[in-house]
């Protein structure tokens, strides 16, 4: 029984397979489960835009650390239209046909938030909620394990040193007690970002100073937790009244479609008790909400 | 004239002092300040430290043996990586 069917992408090639009518409906119930626990520690749901300017991800040093994970679109020069209007059996269109890219498909959903807080001095700490569509270019795809375009709620928080300490450590707590909830095994381990140079200054910083833990079901991260200390308070400028220097953040995150997979393979597809249980445990009304 | 120890080491802090300085232009870091958390020391940042502590000790650091606890203010820093060798 195939929980993707997609006519738009039958190879898998770009990691976009279609979630059927079932795994629509856990999305749905996944997504509101996690908002509903980021409200709960006091975060706001804001929607971030779908797309964000190329000079403000270069700023947070995106293409310093990502660059072969960045998606770009970009629309077709002018003087192509016509020549495209009338083109028969379009393939791809080549770099040469398109305008410069200003702009990038977001790979992660809380870049939005430290963008929409830029130059501001916030009268408290805040925490925001999201749910983000982000996108990634990997060199291989798998069903909803790996895909190239997926859902992210994140659960982010700007603050002081210890705020955004709590706020993951809370969070942490948190999807634990959801995974023990459904009897998901899940551990929490040390992580690390897929940097572009993993023998790098940062990545060995990063490893030294443990600043993301994943949360593993068999081998698969289906959420992690993130300290920023004050990088993108700086690079955005944000500071919290009565704070000395620049903000603080940290985010929980979620990959919808890694917890649809894991759910799934977990219950042996047995969609019914797959909808009871997470509507048990997240606290959702009998219609999934 | 021999160095006493005490000014060798306290030279080589200065220098160490001088470096974060120049990537922190018109800031105040004291001794016990947390350069890790607050940034001061950055990641990008943080292998060019290690070679200028090797360069300043004369000894190599095995990277394997790290932690970031060792960097943590300039006062673990002296501790950790410039006190002369006991010979």
């Amino acid at each position: 029984m195939a929980i993707t069917q997609t006519h738009a992408d039958p190879d898998n090639r770009f990691g976009a397979p279609t979630l059927d009518a079932n795994a629509t409906k856990l999305l749905s119930m996944l997504d509101t489960a996690f908002r509903r626990l980021s409200q709960r520690q006091g975060a706001m749901p804001m929607t971030m835009p779908a797309l964000l300017p190329v000079a403000d991800m270069a700023r947070l040093d995106l293409f310093v650390n990502f660059p072969h994970l960045v998606l770009l679109p970009s629309a077709l020069k002018e003087e192509e239209t016509s020549r495209y209007s009338s083109a028969a059996q379009l393939r791809s269109v080549p770099g040469e046909d398109l305008q410069a890219s200003d702009l990038v498909l977001p790979t992660a959903a809380c870049f939005g938030v430290y963008l929409h807080l830029q130059k501001r001095v916030l009268e408290k700490a805040v925490k925001i909620t999201v749910l983000g569509r982000c996108f990634r270019r990997e060199s291989y795809y798998h069903g909803l394990r790996r895909m190239m375009g997926f859902h992210m709620r994140e659960a982010v928080c700007v603050g002081s040193s210890d705020q955004t300490r709590e706020h993951v450590d809370e969070m942490g707590a948190h999807i634990e007690k959801f995974a023990a909830g459904l009897r998901l095994p899940l551990r929490r381990e040390k992580a690390s970002d897929p940097f572009f140079d993993p023998t790098g200054s940062r990545a060995l910083m990063q490893k030294l100073a443990p600043v993301k833990h994943e949360f593993l079901h068999g081998d698969l991260a289906i959420a992690s937790v993130n300290l920023h200390r004050n990088f993108f308070g700086e690079r955005c400028e944000i500071t919290i009244a009565g704070q000395e220097g620049s903000a603080f953040s940290s985010c929980a995150a979620f990959g919808l479609e890694r917890w649809i997979a894991v759910l799934v393979e977990h219950f042996h597809g047995d969609w019914p008790t797959i909808f009871a249980a997470v509507s048990e445990v997240g606290g959702l009304k009998k219609d999934g909400e | 004239m021999a160095m006493r120890s005490d000014d060798v080491r306290s030279n080589r802090l200065d220098e160490v002092r001088a470096w974060l300085r120049s990537k922190h232009p018109g800031q105040e870091i004291g001794d016990h300040e947390d350069l890790i958390e607050s940034r001061l020391i950055d990641s990008l940042q943080f292998l060019e430290l290690v070679y200028l502590l090797q360069s300043l000790s004369g000894r190599t650091i095995d990277m394997d043996s790290l932690t970031v606890d060792l960097f943590r203010t300039l006062a673990a820093i002296e501790q950790n990586f410039l006190e002369e060798a006991a010979s």
